[in-house]
């Protein structure tokens, strides 16, 4: 799972839960996979994500990124910035692990690459 | 035509636990090839598939639909299907060129949130089978049983849908005549979509047809 990924995930269908978001990361494996690096793609994913959710999750995995307290339309357009977004967003890899809800608690695994987000009927609100 | 992705690396043992491609799935991409041009001309960019199985649809979009980079999602609620999606879009060398996010999940559940009125193109070759129930405990079972009518489970990915596309979203469905048109109909108008019927195919054992839907 690549935190573009989990910048995409909720758990607010769970009875109870307002938000839902951003869901904390364990991660028990992970992988750095290289990406072709293109710019044009990035940027127009960079309006897209929520950046507050993704330095948490960065913080979360305890990388060693440095990504700028806020975000603003002259760092889109910065060459390093847009890097450093590429990298966090496309290249880490959870492999094994767990997502957190972050009102719940409750853990979605993680195998393979892919988190399960599958409910019980009796969780479902 | 356009030629197949590769499946090559799919043994009897994967399909043992994942759907094979059948007339449907082909059925599918043979109506989205028939609206190449509309759809070229939407240039989408975030593209999100229901109930993915092999991943032979996102693959065959991501091959010849999509000339500039694209977000792809696809979700199944069998984790072999996941896996098998991931191997089959790495297989046709994809993975370099566009991403894709595969979760394991029930319909867009986690995802409706966030992609909101984002999806340019939605892909669903649903459970369309009438049965008693769609709430079946093997993962094989739900690759087909679709409950009363066979629309339980296209009920709900018809709503989602009216959620995430975007104004001028696509979303290419397969249906089983016994789902009937007008049902479907009547489900689209109520969450505000406009639906068309754009192919049908008549199998040894099905009728089949293909709807576009689109918001009005
Ligand atoms: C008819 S198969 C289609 C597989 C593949 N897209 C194809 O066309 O060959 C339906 C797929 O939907 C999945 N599915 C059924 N119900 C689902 C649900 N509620 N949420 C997510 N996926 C579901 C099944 O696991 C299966 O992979």
């Amino acid at each position: 799972m690549k935190l573009i990924t989990h910048n995409m995930l909720t758990s607010n269908i769970l009875k109870g839960v307002t938000r839902g978001f951003p869901l904390k990361i364990k991660a028990d494996k992970m992988e750095h996979i290289s990406v072709d690096y293109n710019r044009d793609f990035i940027a127009r994913i960079i309006p897209r994500i929520e950046y507050d959710a993704l330095r948490a999750a960065v913080n979360d995995l305890g990388l060693n990124e440095s990504l700028p307290e806020a975000m603003s339309e002259t760092l889109q357009q910065d060459d390093e910035f847009l890097k450093t977004m590429h990298k966090v967003l496309l290249e880490y890899e959870v492999e094994e692990g767990e997502l957190i809800c972050p009102e719940t608690g409750r853990k979605f695994p993680i195998s393979k690459g892919i988190p399960n987000m599958l409910l019980q009927e009796t969780e479902v609100s | 035509m356009f030629p197949t992705p590769d499946l090559s690396h799919l043994t009897r043992n994967d399909y043992n636990q994942i759907y094979e491609p059948d007339a449907d799935s082909f059925l599918l991409l043979d109506a989205l090839e028939l609206k190449l041009n509309e759809i070229l001309e939407q240039k989408p960019f975030i593209i999100f598939e229901f109930g993915s199985g092999s991943g032979l649809i996102t693959t065959f979009v991501a091959k010849h639909f999509c000339l500039t980079s694209c977000l792809f999602f696809a979700i199944d609620i069998n984790p072999y299907a996941c896996y098998s999606t991931k191997r089959t879009f790495q297989q046709n060398n994809l993975h370099k060129k566009h991403c894709l996010n595969i979760i394991q999940c029930n319909l867009a559940d986690p995802l409706i949130d966030r992609l909101s009125s984002k999806v340019d193109l939605i892909l669903f070759n649903p459970p369309y089978v009438p049965t008693e129930t769609s709430d079946v405990k093997e993962v094989i079972e739900r690759t087909y049983a679709g409950g009363k009518q066979g629309i339980e489970v296209i009920e709900k990915a018809i709503e989602q849908a009216s959620r995430l596309l975007s104004s001028k979203g696509l979303f290419y469905m397969v249906a089983l005549e016994e789902n009937n048109f007008d049902t479907l109909k009547e489900l689209a108008n109520q969450v505000g979509l406009n639906i068309d019927i754009i192919l049908k195919r008549r199998t040894l054992i099905e009728r089949l047809f293909v709807v576009q839907f689109q918001r009005k």
